[in-house]
């Protein structure tokens, strides 16, 4: 395996320089670009005095790339700044309000993954058929939806006049009390704590929310799977193994699935950025309090920093999944291990 | 498995210089003829929109306000009593011009990068492609959110928020071509025939890096319309009271419990059509550019 | 169905009765097979020959039931041991769908598939799976059509595995990991594994180089002996097809044209058969003139009401465009031939007079280009596929070569994939720069100067390349590729215009007439077209020598002599000079003046052609002529198993042949050799070359054909 450890350093190596320079980005759009923050963080209305003192705290009288080391510095720290509107560090928020998006984005991974292979595989076994020209035009809807619009008419729909989904305001019921903070993932939380209503509670407010997440994910999928196994199928070693007679299933799943299943390694990372976009959009609108949520409460009360804190955490978790999607295309594909 | 009869048949269905026929050939395709219909329709409403809108756009009636849709107003009025239909036809305007002039400019810069990239190679692939990479590392509506933020709200911050975002794609698509182009036999032999760089660059690869990155284009254009009103859904973009499909989402969500239904959904519609349009539109052109000559 | 024909296809174990199948690509129809016949019974070993087009690996696939979805048969069906399994309702398509209908024919088929009737397929391509492992896809034949366990599986493959020469570790190697005649092998033993009664070799050799294709064919001879089955050989190879078989059946145009046995080709009654051998160069014997076959196969894309030869035919008439024409008729009680007009072949074998060959006292003549020292080093591709070699981390594609070419020469040189015969040529071709040595082009140094002054050489050497699909740009119309150059060098257009010039290229091409031919784009046009076009595109720059780099290796069969033909004409005609690159030692030998051989980026052998090939002097030479003549058994005799060795020395200093060389002694792994001279103008790189050119082992071989 010595071509894979080779290859993964290699990986790592390169993911200094992506990470660096998504720092840098974040800092130009942070503090070079907005003119003075320290006017931002305070308002209008403003002193001198009191804006040389912030100032100087920010450090903006010294030049750029100074700023830049004591914000990289900073950063190393885990200090993202001060949240004055809401006062705590803005480390504080993001590790509080990280897992309620986590639990989100998985629950719609859980879903939206297997939905969108089966999907995929039903479609291109199925080619030109009816099924297939029916599922082709639904996924084509999927991908065209932009989510804001598909949730507002969901809760449109379940909520409002079939009155069989929770309204959206938050993941659970006003009713109930929230389980104590183990993991800041709801349903888990109240899964381990044993608090069964809970459990089904907070996992109702998710319906909506993950469906329509789920959504995005699959109908995307599903057309890569589905052409990604049309391209296989007509490879010349599914001849062969034709010829010798294996059993349908056996091509269908050992020999065809593996071959078309490397793309889609690729392109779900590549959804998981969608996903995390989307979700910001999500928890706006179901008011779940989650880093999106934040971000969109940050934005309304111009808080910068916050917002900005943000945005480098979605990059960061971005480029992670990126490269863990790497390593396993890399585990995978014996061409590149050899 | 293919035989060179086959590829021959391929090739014979797309005779190169013929445009029209390629036109033709879209047109032909369900797909490709409803997709310009739909573009059409849009291009008309976004020209006459000041023309056919019943109502002008920001025309508040405090007497009219969350009336369902009627004869008079065939989308309903909002909080401020404005006509929805007559917003939704000033938005199209907005949205549209939006996605055009920011996916033009990306293009134009994105395949200028890529191909310099592909093509003079080294350091400067290096460079260019590691600060595409690094423009790849946000998901694209959070890269928006942030420039739309660092910029401030307005028309032309949107239009630089998805360029940027718009432009990494180009690039690639365009430097891959370049990449493969380059190594083809027929780019040997004319160097041989001592072709200089240049004459290489634009007989033989520039000509091949417009089919993919027009069917890019038409899908980039549905993209940026989701961008561009997803960021104004949550107030990064254009500012009231200009209509915005997407801004038009957001605050007739805010009157559903009012029961005005009307407010949030038409808008929403109309970004849904025509973003299946121009993803139609892009892959049925990618079907019908099809030149694999396969062996 | 009458009785008659229950006894026809009881007694035969493989019977095809009038098939006919065509394809749907979008609205276009192809008429791939048409009124297919032929019984094989048991044990016996039937060759099918044929270019592209011609219908033998439709016929191939169709009888394995693997044809792709959009083929029908149109008529006829096939029987194996006495059961349809091709028929029109059954079609002769593999399918994933799973509707009752498809479900029942695979129920029917299930015990034909590989336990009957098994594919090798060419398993250089992509006949593999890439993500599996080879001793996997090797033992589900076994879990899953014979229900063994896992372990039992895996023994029995290893089993097979060594059956065909190939050792245990092999089991757990990916297919990317192996070389093309190992995973030839490998789809061999995958075709051996159920012991079925029937095995088709679908091209079971192209694209490996000649030493490994007889290792392979050898292989194939022992699954007659051993296992007794019934062999299908499909090939375009007509040399190569008649070792293997016991019958010879020759396709065209998706028809049988001729059906003989195969112990020599002689006697072949249809023109098609009669010209194809015509116009393939011999290895064997004097030297002769090869004769073209005129315009290109067919593309089936419509019905042909009479012979499909007729166009190409020299004998046809009009009896030939009757419908009746294309029955088969029968000469003698295994002869049968598609002929209405069954010509008497005048004795068509000239000796190409030495004359034309103008070989003597061309070494006084100028030199056109020469490589003096010329070496190219790659640096080996960074560690994520690390080699086990030590030493430094370059490869040397060339390796101190010398070789010229005089003026109004033709020079051949042969080499296999990855001698260096490429590289050697684009640096000859002024495309890449050496890494060492220089490039002397009409006595000035061409190699270290700026851009423009190489670009005046470029006039004097122009590239001809193998791929004709790919040297041209397929969006340029002909005239607009032949004119490329004079829009590059606008100084070249002083008296004539651009037209005329293109068109006098297009006519010393031979690509007339030229108003048929100026406005066609390259997809319109057959391979041996195209290479005409890649010809003209180069001769409009007056070149003193043109460096043709395997220019027919890509081509149909039929469309070779003619390009041959032309590179000798621009030689006699307009001195100009030739330089032949090839793997195909019997085309080298039948246009070359003189033959450079090369391996592993060395010249090891040179001299005039006749000495290389008669009286071959270094091991690797000798064992190309004898692979090239394919005699049973005579590079085993001669040389031995050591030549079939794949491996690579580790020691820079040795010869680089030694792992191979059944002479090899101590020296060899401790002194790379140098050429030596060992008569006039015979140079051969070994030590003990003096005492193997005393053995005269090719010209036993040579003057006995």
């Amino acid at each position: 395996m010595k071509g894979f450890q080779k290859f993964l350093v290699l990986r790592t190596l390169s993911l200094i320089p992506t990470v660096l320079g998504v720092l840098i980005l974040t800092f130009i759009l942070s503090h070079v670009i907005p003119g003075n923050p320290a006017l931002i963080l305070i308002g209008p209305e403003v002193n001198k005095s009191e804006l040389s003192i912030i100032e100087n705290e920010l450090g903006l009288n010294k030049p750029l790339y100074v700023q830049f080391f004591i914000y990289f510095w900073n950063l190393i720290h885990l200090n993202l700044g001060y949240d004055y509107l809401n006062g705590n560090t803005i480390s504080y928020f993001i590790s509080f309000y990280f897992p309620p998006t986590f639990e989100l984005a998985l629950a719609a991974m859980i879903v939206g993954i297997p939905i969108g292979i089966v999907l995929g595989i039903f479609s291109a076994l199925r080619v030109n058929k009816t099924s297939d020209h029916v599922t082709r035009v639904g996924t084509l809807l999927g991908i065209s939806m932009p989510v804001f619009w598909t949730e507002v008419v969901f809760i449109l729909i379940f909520f409002l006049y079939l009155k069989v989904a929770p309204a959206p305001l938050g993941q659970l019921s006003l009713s109930l009390t929230p389980p104590p903070r183990i993991t800041g993932m709801i349903v888990l939380d109240s899964l381990l704590t044993g608090n069964f209503a809970d459990f089904v509670n907070s996992l109702w407010h998710l319906v909506l929310p993950v469906v329509a997440l789920s959504l995005a994910v699959f109908a995307t999928l599903s057309r890569l799977i589905r052409s990604s196994m049309l391209d296989v199928i007509n490879k010349d070693y599914m001849r062969t193994a034709f010829a010798i007679g294996l059993p349908r299933n056996i091509i269908i799943n050992k020999y065809a699935f593996k071959n078309a299943l490397l793309p889609a390694i690729t392109v779900i990372a590549i959804l998981t950025g969608g996903l995390i976009s989307g979700v910001v959009l999500t928890e706006t609108i179901f008011s779940l309090p989650g880093l999106g949520y934040y971000a969109y409460t940050s934005i309304l009360n111009h808080d910068y920093p916050a917002i900005m804190a943000v945005v480098m955490i979605s990059a960061l978790v971005f480029v992670i999944v990126n490269f863990v999607a790497d390593v396993i295309y890399g585990l995978i594909d014996p061409r590149i291990k050899y | 498995m293919e035989s060179i009869v086959e590829s021959k048949v391929k090739v014979n269905n797309r005779d190169r210089g013929r445009f029209l026929e390629t036109f033709f050939r879209f047109l032909r395709n369900p797909a490709g003829s409803i997709s310009l219909i739909i573009l059409l329709i849009y291009v008309v409403i976004a020209v006459t929109a000041p023309y056919i809108a019943p109502y002008p756009p920001d025309q508040i009636n405090l007497s009219q306000t969350f009336l369902p849709p009627s004869l008079k107003h065939l989308f309903g009025t909002g909080y401020f009593g404005r006509d929805t239909f007559s917003r939704v036809l000033f938005a199209i305007r907005i949205d549209l011009e939006i996605s055009f002039i920011s996916v033009s400019l990306s293009y134009v810069v994105g395949i200028v990068i890529g191909i310099y990239a592909g093509y003079v190679g080294r350091i400067s692939d290096n460079v260019l492609m590691r600060i595409m990479d690094i423009l790849l590392a946000f998901p694209s509506i959070i890269l928006a959110i942030a420039i739309g933020i660092a910029i401030g709200p307005g028309f032309w911050t949107i239009i630089i928020a998805v360029t940027v975002v718009s432009i990494p794609t180009f690039s690639r698509i365009a430097r891959s071509v370049v990449l493969s182009a380059k190594n083809d036999l027929y780019v040997l032999a004319s160097k041989s025939l001592g072709g200089s760089r240049w004459h290489i660059l634009f007989r033989h690869i520039l000509p091949q890096t417009i089919s993919p990155t027009i069917v890019i284009y038409s899908l980039t254009l549905g993209a940026a319309i989701i961008i561009a009103s997803s960021l104004s859904f949550l107030g990064v973009g254009i500012p009231p009271p200009t209509p915005e499909l997407g801004a038009m989402v957001a605050t007739g969500y805010t009157y559903l419990q009012n029961g005005d239904w009307w407010s949030s959904t038409f808008p929403g519609l109309f970004i849904v059509i025509i973003v299946i349009a121009f993803n139609m539109m892009g892959e049925t052109i990618r079907e019908v550019t099809d030149v694999t000559l396969r062996r | 169905m009458d009785l008659s024909d229950v006894n026809n296809y009881e007694n035969y174990t493989l019977y095809i009765e009038n098939l006919s199948i065509e394809y749907t690509i979008g609205t276009v129809r192809v008429y791939a097979l048409s009124n297919f016949t032929l019984g094989i019974k048991e044990n016996e070993s039937i060759g099918i020959v044929g270019e592209s087009g011609c219908g033998k690996s439709t016929l191939a696939m169709a009888i394995a039931h693997i044809l792709p979805p959009n083929a029908k048969v149109t008529s006829g069906r096939i029987y194996f041991k006495g059961q349809v399994i091709v028929d029109a309702e059954m079609g002769a398509s593999f399918t994933l769908r799973h509707n009752s209908k498809d479900r029942k024919i695979e129920e029917k088929l299930k015990m034909v598939r590989w336990k009957g009737i098994s594919v090798i397929f060419q398993g250089a391509l992509d006949s593999l799976n890439p993500l599996h492992k080879v001793g996997t896809q090797l033992s589900d034949i076994f879990v899953y059509r014979e229900s063994l366990s896992k372990e039992e599986a895996t023994a029995r493959s290893k089993v097979l595995l060594a059956s065909v020469g190939l050792d245990d570790y092999v089991y757990d190697m990916y297919p990317h990991q192996l070389s093309g005649g190992m995973k030839q092998r490998v789809v061999i033993a995958m075709a051996v594994s159920l012991r079925p009664a029937l095995i088709i070799a679908d091209e079971p050799t192209t694209s490996l180089d000649v030493i490994t294709q007889y290792r392979i064919i050898e292989e194939l001879m022992k699954l007659k002996t051993q296992y007794k089955v019934s062999l299908i050989n499909i090939s375009h190879d007509v040399s190569l097809i008649s070792r293997l078989s016991d019958r010879l059946i020759v396709m065209y145009a998706g028809r049988m044209v001729e059906k003989l046995p195969s112990n020599s080709f002689k006697p072949a009654r249809h023109p098609y058969t009669h010209m194809l051998v015509n116009s393939i160069p011999r290895l064997e014997g004097e030297i002769s003139e090869i004769f073209p076959i005129r315009g290109a196969p067919p593309t089936l894309v419509e019905r042909i009401i009479g012979c499909p030869f007729f166009d190409r035919c020299d004998y046809g008439s009009s009896p030939c465009k009757d419908p009746d024409a294309v029955e088969m008729r029968s000469i003698s009680s295994d002869h049968e031939v598609a002929c209405v007009v069954l010509p008497v072949f005048a004795k068509a074998e000239h000796q190409m007079e030495a004359k034309t060959r103008g070989n003597v006292g061309i070494s006084s003549a100028e030199k056109v280009i020469e490589a003096v020292d010329l070496t190219k080093e790659f640096q080996k591709k960074s560690g994520i596929m690390e080699k086990t070699e030590v030493g430094d981390n370059t490869i040397k594609a060339v390796d101190h070569v010398n070789i010229y070419v005089a003026k109004g020469e033709i020079v051949g040189l042969v080499g296999e994939t990855g001698s260096g015969k490429t590289t050697l040529s684009r640096l000859l071709g002024l495309l890449e720069t050496p890494t060492k040595g220089e490039i002397i082009i009409r006595g000035n140094p061409a190699n270290s100067l700026g851009k423009t002054a190489t670009r005046e050489f470029r006039q004097t050497v122009q590239t001809i390349f193998q791929d004709p699909f790919q040297s041209i740009n397929p969006r340029f119309s002909i005239y607009d590729v032949i004119s490329e150059p004079l829009k590059i060098n606008p100084h070249l257009m002083k008296e004539e215009s651009a037209e005329d010039k293109v068109r006098k290229s297009m006519e010393e091409a031979e690509l007339t007439p030229t108003e048929v031919y100026i406005n066609k784009y390259p997809h319109q046009i057959s391979g041996g077209q195209k290479q005409r076009v890649s010809i003209a595109r180069g001769l409009i720059l007056n070149p003193e020598i043109i460096i043709a780099d395997e220019p027919i290796s890509m081509l149909d069969v039929s469309l070779r002599a003619g390009i041959l033909n032309l590179l000798s004409k621009l030689r006699s005609e307009f001195n100009i000079s030739i330089l032949y690159i090839t793997h195909d030692i019997a085309s080298a030998r039948h246009l070359s003046d003189r033959i450079y051989v090369m391996y592993r980026g060395q010249i090891v052998e040179s001299g005039t052609s006749e000495e290389v090939i008669r009286r071959s002097s270094h091991p690797y030479t000798i064992s190309l002529v004898l692979a090239s003549i394919g005699i049973q058994g005579e590079i085993k005799q001669k040389l031995g198993e050591k030549i079939f060795n794949q491996g690579e020395n580790i020691n820079p200093k040795s010869c680089k042949f030694e792992p191979r060389c059944p002479f090899a002694e101590d020296i060899c792994s401790e002194t790379d050799p140098e050429l030596k001279e060992i008569s006039q103008g015979h140079f051969v790189r070994c030590h003990f070359a003096q005492s193997v050119a005393n053995r005269k082992l090719t010209e036993q071989a040579l003057i006995k054909g």
